[in-house]
């Protein structure tokens, strides 16, 4: 039976939805750019340079700290080294680890604010 | 965009018993992002996946769930698959049925429900299933924890030991049901074994030991203190035993192992546990 495997089928749908969708929900965007990363290794060599751009202005949707991480590594076989894209993927990877950096330190000081609360309310009512 | 669309078409592949192995693989690290998702159709769709999926491509597809996405009715269907299998096996001998009970063992496994099989269930799979030992010793490890542990089982576990395999799960276990001088060398020898892994002090200090150069004074006073027996790798399994055993009989084994072990490191271990384990008394 000649059929389209499923992840080229899965990852042509996915980009498709979305493109189809410009109001698509924040979760459904991180669910789908997961799912296309994900897919990468997957599909073969000529497939994934095609979508690549595609895939790639899909996560340019998604907030940054939320994005597929290490992004270098999954594309790191399908763009050659003077591929422009190399440098946009580059981009992706530093501003998703700042942006996830920055949620991280502000859960930190949301942490620490509510310990020293509860801290200061146990001695008020010591 | 429809995620649960993506999943479905992810889970049809998966589930699809003509799909090529690539196809299947790439259903998988979808399903890999939901799987509470893909815990919620296994139990609606638990028959045409539990009979249809080749046993191997189950086992795989067990690794995408634990114990975070296991359900009363999940479970039972699990082990209602299970007991089909091995009915199975009377009307249609051959190896399927087994391999698919021990894919279905394998995935109670991973839902943390293998102690919902019965004693009857456990034996049969143990003689049936040449695979069983040692990949699902764990699972019976964690069966004898909650089932009283009948003569049937103490032979099983016996005899899983006589076999060999070089098992520390199947080592604390048979030290637990079946306990010997040489099962308490060994969970000594596991002991070290294991610190060796983690802990650099010990392991220069116990190489040095291990190439026979003299047991020096300082690396004997240096390791002892360093052993807390409360976090050994092997305390469960020595309380265990000595709640199913009592001490009289667990400190007799462990002195004759401490007694009779060549080797220094183990000596230590031994002598540690003899003296902690028995001050609780």
């Amino acid at each position: 039976m000649n059929r389209l495997d499923f992840a080229h089928r899965t990852a042509k749908h996915t980009l498709e939805a979305c493109d189809e969708s410009p109001d698509a929900s924040e979760d459904a965007l991180i669910f789908a750019s997961k799912v296309l990363v994900d897919l990468v290794p997957f599909l073969d060599d000529g497939t994934k340079r095609r979508l690549t751009p595609a895939i790639l202005k899909l996560i340019h949707r998604v907030p940054p700290a939320r994005r597929p991480a290490n992004l270098a590594w999954t594309f790191k076989s399908v763009l050659d080294r003077d591929d422009p894209l190399r440098s946009v993927v580059k981009e992706l990877d530093a501003t998703n680890r700042t942006a996830r950096r920055e949620w991280f330190e502000r859960l930190k000081r949301e942490r620490d604010a509510t310990a020293r609360q509860r801290e200061s309310y146990l001695t008020r009512h010591a | 965009m429809n995620p649960d669309f993506i999943l479905f078409t992810a889970y049809l592949e998966a589930t699809d018993p003509g799909a090529p192995a690539k196809s299947f693989d790439a259903a998988m690290a979808v399903l890999k992002l939901r799987p509470d998702w893909f815990a919620a159709k296994l139990t609606t769709d638990a028959d045409p996946i539990f009979n249809d999926v080749s046993p191997d491509r189950l086992g795989l597809l067990a690794g995408v769930l634990n114990g975070h996405h296991s359900s009363p009715e999940l479970e039972a269907a699990c082990v209602a698959a299970f007991r089909q299998a091995r009915s199975a096996l009377k009307s249609a001998p051959g190896m399927l049925p087994v391999r698919r009970a021990h894919a279905l063992a394998e995935l109670l496994l991973r839902l943390e429900a293998f102690s919902k099989l019965s004693e009857d269930d456990i034996l049969w799979l143990f003689e049936q299933d040449e695979y069983a030992a040692p990949s699902l010793c764990f699972g019976l490890a964690v069966w004898c924890r909650k089932h009283p542990i009948s003569p049937a089982v103490t032979e099983l576990v016996r005899s899983l030991r006589a076999e060999e395999y070089d098992s520390p799960i199947l080592d604390r276990l048979a030290a637990t049901v079946v306990p010997s001088v040489e099962g308490m060398m060994d969970l000594a020898r596991w002991e070290n074994g294991l610190r060796c892994c983690g802990d650099r002090e010990w392991q220069e200090r116990a190489s040095r030991w291990e190439e026979g150069k003299p047991a020096s004074p300082e690396d004997a006073t240096a390791l002892a203190p360093t052993l807390d027996p409360d976090c050994s790798w092997n305390a469960e399994a020595l309380k265990e035993a000595i709640r199913l055993h009592g001490w009289a009989v667990v400190s007799k084994l462990l002195q004759e192992a401490r007694d009779t072990t060549e080797h220094p490191i183990p000596r230590v271990i031994l002598n540690a546990w003899l003296n902690h384990f028995g001050g609780d008394q």
